[in-house]
């Protein structure tokens, strides 16, 4: 069968979550992603980055090669005299990378911090890439 | 101090559809030194008005909506795993808590509640004369 490519998505996480409902959490191994929406408004294309708990000075965008990485660092707080009744926000540090659609580009790229949510804008291309194009057959 | 929509010592995960209903806990930390409690709440995307906590008897509630905006369905999805809904929790709050002196704050997308002890259930040294 032939798949379209999602750029997004790549297929490792996808076979290993592949029973799991696309709505749990994205566990990979031990380490915990944060979880994304990726959309397209207005030819621009957003990312929202779910990351509570970081502070916007703790996070970090790269943008290499076609590929845009969100990294997140954090100091574990001191747990010096304190018991921990219960654990579930775990994750220190992560990394997240998504390889971009060639119709965007990396020249116009912004991004804002609010309530635990980093969104990432970029802009398309303008017209470098048209969605259709006819082939000439020689 | 103990939660009552954990089911069995199961961690509910972030979303999900459990028990044929729609039901959303979010992430929480307990954790407990001399003074107090603390519970950290993972509420991100909540604006701080968004958020309810409550206290009746000995249960504390959180309960929030995270609300999809006017233009949600307009926009052309690529991919989606933040989920929309009601986001609630419930924690049992024991005898030695202190409820009248409960506080809270937001930022990050992290609600902190800090839960102060009763003056007489903290430990105290005894002098030996």
């Amino acid at each position: 069968m032939l798949t379209r490519y999602n750029p997004f998505f790549s297929t490792k996480p996808i076979s290993r979550n592949f029973e799991k409902s696309l709505f749990d959490d994205f566990e990979f191994e031990n380490s915990v992603y944060p979880k994304v929406n990726i959309y397209e408004k207005d030819f621009t294309l957003i990312i929202d980055f779910e990351t509570p708990g970081f502070k916007k000075e703790e996070l970090k965008i790269t943008l290499e090669d076609g590929i845009i990485s969100v990294e997140g660092k954090k100091e574990a707080a001191s747990e010096e005299n304190i018991k921990i009744l219960r654990r579930e926000i775990s994750s220190t540090s992560f990394k997240r990378s998504f390889t971009l659609p060639e119709e965007f580009s990396f020249e116009n790229v912004t991004a804002e911090y609010e309530n635990g949510i980093l969104k990432v804008k970029l802009d398309k291309k303008e017209k470098d890439y048209p969605i259709e194009r006819t082939i000439e057959i020689k | 101090m103990r939660q009552i929509n954990s089911c069995y010592g199961y961690t509910p995960k972030n979303t999900g559809n459990y028990y044929g209903y729609n039901y959303s806990a979010p992430k929480s930390d307990i954790l407990e030194d001399i003074n107090g409690f603390l519970i950290q709440i993972e509420l991100p995307g909540v604006k701080k008005e968004e958020i309810k906590l409550s206290v009746e008897k000995n249960i504390l509630s959180i309960a929030a909506e995270r609300k999809k905006s006017a233009e949600t369905d307009t926009l052309k999805y690529k991919h989606s795993e933040i989920a929309y809904g009601t986001i609630s929790r419930s924690f049992v709050l024991g005898e030695i808590v202190d409820s009248e002196k409960i506080a809270a704050e937001y930022s990050d997308g992290i609600l902190k509640v800090s839960i102060p002890k009763k003056e007489q259930s903290k430990p105290k040294e005894i002098i030996i004369n």
